[in-house]
């Protein structure tokens, strides 16, 4: 497959708040291809800096160092021809509560370039996509939170873009909603559209992605089909903690040394749970409950997760 | 050009979507502007009644018909005050309203049961010997007797007046005095001289010009004249100064940032932005324009009024981007978006025209107030019958107001 996104030595690093010291770094040396018709899923817990990635790729940010190539356009040289070719469904619902949701269609539609007829047509097939064809006329601050985070997804989707980029959609959304979302997506991926996905949900990325990238503080620790990820790590199973989030910090470090523990990956939210590669799988378990005893830590929950090839 | 209209308009849309900005752009502007209009109408330019009461003596009825022309000078072309002649009534018209006189304890008790009443502003009282003590050369004491309440600025005006009225009398009775004595003590030869004196005043030597009365006209003016320009251009600067806030929200709302992801230049998007809200402003503009004219404001030269909501408008809007340069939080766009028509409304005298404030403060208004700018030439317009050639000058500075602000924004402005 044709090589639609290109990566490569991304960084970005934010100016400090009180403008001393160097800022933080967001992204570190970022190297990474996305194939065109791919699903992929960049993994990782929050302030991992998948959110910062996706903004430097849809033009919203300049990166420190670095670049990013889409469909043969640099993203800092030519960002106009690459916004042309992507579609962005923000993490946050992006609409104009005071408009309905026809109205913000339209309006965002013009900014893509569609006018008339055009426009009308993408209008009424992604209304009729996203299920929202009855209530088109409403003002979105009428909406449920499900039902805008459907019509923020329909607005990325409205000019057909090659590339989507979706940033943590599912997260504050009901059961039901969320799986019509990951549905969506898959539906997407079968009509062509090639799915940059960023989540913190292990299940999710197993669910839907081609390929999974796992960040943490800003590095990319991890890339490829999940079975190359299980090679990778030589996983047999994987054994998940879950703690407060300070706690799961400490635990990190304790952890970190022990020499049958491959990997160590943050999840939730928060990053209150951490994920652990072993090439002993749920073998490990007693070292590393004996490991935590060591420094007083009790896990509230001890979860093992065999892997889905 | 027709994405930064569809931002333009869509911009426009969502602001009118929302109750709020009925209430703060145009329901408020013309709640106050109407209020001040009626305040400013009724306390600063109405017709007052000076009532005048004398002992019927030749020199007395003289200071009446001087008065009286005195009185009907006019003000923003509007008769100052109508001399009401309580010693003869039959020469006063219905204005004065003096029903009841005849049945009146005295006209002493009638002229004060009117200063109580308000009824009349002033009563000036002349002694029974007006005419011998000034032929013989003495010191005449006039009484003016005001109710409490009466602006002292219109008291100070009275007393101008008859103090002008006094030297005229005065000075035609000395010189014909002086005459009469050197030459040969002939009675009617002092009356003609007298009478020629008097007629030498008729033409006051020394005019005094009011500082406003730079264009000469006769339209008919009221306090909506002021106040509907003034109050108008206040809450256009509050709609302005908005901008910083509307960008602030898109941030929250992340609207900005999708906008920004579309293939639409920035520059662009903030040109769209700043045109939705020039167009906001000029709505609020209009309807405060719309009111006026229903009041009975005669606004004069359309031209002029289009360009001076126009200019003003645009020089606004210019404000509006630098107050959203300088804003970093919501907080702050808030504070600012008050803060900044609060000074320039009073400064640029839009709540009250800058003639009645001193010297350094009217410099200041100028300087810092493009308000003060649109007001002068509101006022040319409305009061003067000035034409679209005279105003071109506060057109220019207001120019000059919007190409700083803009430059400033420009420079500081950050869209993300």
């Amino acid at each position: 497959m044709a090589t639609l996104v290109e990566i490569k030595n991304l960084s970005k690093r934010y100016p400090p708040r009180n403008g001393k010291g160097e800022g933080t770094l967001a992204v570190k040396h970022m190297n990474l291809t996305i194939d065109q018709g791919e699903i992929f899923s960049l993994l990782g817990p929050n302030g991992a800096g998948k959110t910062t990635t996706i903004s430097i790729m849809s033009g919203l940010l300049e990166p420190t160092e670095g670049d990013v190539i889409i469909g043969g356009h640099s993203v800092t040289k030519n960002p106009l021809a690459v916004k042309k070719l992507i579609g962005v469904v923000p993490q946050e619902v992006a609409l104009y509560p005071e408009l309905s949701a026809r109205a913000n269609l339209e309006f965002f539609g013009k900014l893509q370039g569609l006018r008339g007829k055009e426009l009308a047509k993408r209008c009424d097939e992604v209304l009729e996509f996203i299920g929202l064809r009855e209530r088109q006329r409403e003002r979105i601050d009428t909406f449920s939170g499900g039902m805008k985070r459907r019509v923020n997804i329909g607005v990325g989707l409205l000019h057909k873009p090659t590339l989507v980029f979706m940033d943590e959609p599912t997260v504050g959304v009901d059961p039901q909603s969320r799986r019509n979302i990951l549905d969506a997506v898959k539906l997407l991926n079968q009509q062509g559209m090639t799915v940059l996905y960023t989540t913190h949900y292990m299940e999710e990325a197993q669910e839907l992605s081609h390929r999974v990238g796992i960040m943490d503080h800003g590095e990319l620790i991890a890339c490829g089909k999940q079975i190359e990820l299980i090679q990778q790590t030589n996983v047999r199973d994987a054994i998940v903690l879950k703690f407060s989030p300070e706690q799961a910090q400490q635990a990190r470090q304790a952890l970190k040394d022990l020499p049958l523990i491959s990997t160590i990956v943050p999840e939730g939210e928060h990053g209150e749970k951490l994920r652990l590669t072993s090439d002993r799988g749920r073998a490990a378990l007693p070292h590393v409950v004996r490991a935590l005893d060591d420094i007083g830590l009790i896990p509230d929950a001890i979860q093992i997760v065999e892997p889905k090839p | 050009m027709r994405r930064i209209l569809d931002i333009a308009f869509t911009q426009l849309l969502v602001q009118l979507s929302e109750r709020g900005t009925w209430i703060t752009s145009f329901v408020v502007p013309v709640f106050v502007a109407v209020m001040i209009g009626i305040f400013s109408s009724t306390t600063t330019i109405q017709t007052q009644r000076i009532d005048v009461l004398h002992g019927g003596d030749p020199l007395a009825l003289q200071f009446v018909a001087l008065l009286r022309q005195e009185g009907a000078k006019k003000t923003v072309n509007v008769q100052l005050f109508e001399v009401c002649d309580l010693s003869a009534p039959q020469t006063n018209g219905t204005f004065c309203q003096l029903e009841g006189l005849e049945r009146a304890e005295s006209v002493e008790a009638f002229m004060s049961q009117r200063l109580e009443s308000r009824l009349t502003s002033g009563a000036i009282t002349l002694p029974s010997d007006f005419s011998a003590a000034l032929n013989n050369g003495q010191k005449v004491n006039i009484e003016l007797r005001v109710p409490s309440g009466v602006p002292q600025q219109f008291i100070q005006t009275v007393q101008g007046y008859t103090n002008a009225v006094i030297a005229r009398l005065g000075g035609a009775v000395a010189a014909a005095q002086a005459i009469k004595t050197a030459v040969s003590g002939d009675q009617a030869f002092y009356e003609r001289v007298y009478a020629q004196m008097l007629a030498k005043w008729e033409t006051d030597p020394i005019e005094i010009r009011e500082a406003t009365n730079t264009v000469g006209g006769q339209l008919p003016g009221t306090g909506f004249g002021h106040s509907i320009p003034g109050i108008g251009s206040m809450f256009v600067l509050f709609s302005a100064t908005a901008l910083a806030q509307l960008f602030a929200t898109e941030r929250r709302n992340n609207t900005l940032q999708r906008l920004i992801s579309t293939p639409v230049p920035r520059s662009h998007i903030l040109a769209g932005k700043l045109i939705g809200q020039f167009l906001l402003c000029l709505l609020t503009f209009g309807v405060m324009i719309a009111v006026g004219t229903l009041i009975g404001v005669s606004w004069g030269d359309p031209l002029g009024i289009a360009a001076v909501v126009v200019f003003f408008t645009l020089c606004a809007t210019a404000l509006g981007l630098a107050t959203a340069a300088v804003a970093r939080t919501a907080n702050q766009a808030a504070t600012l978006g008050f803060l900044i028509p609060m000074i320039m409304a009073p400064l640029g005298g839009a709540w009250w025209t800058l003639d009645i404030t001193p010297q350094f403060m009217q410099v200041l208004g100028h300087v810092v107030s493009p308000i003060a700018w649109s007001q002068d030439a509101f006022t040319k317009l409305i009061y003067y019958n000035a034409g679209f050639a005279e105003i071109v000058p506060n057109l220019l500075i207001l120019l000059l107001f919007t190409a700083v602000f803009f430059g400033f924004g420009v420079w500081r402005f950050r869209l993300e």
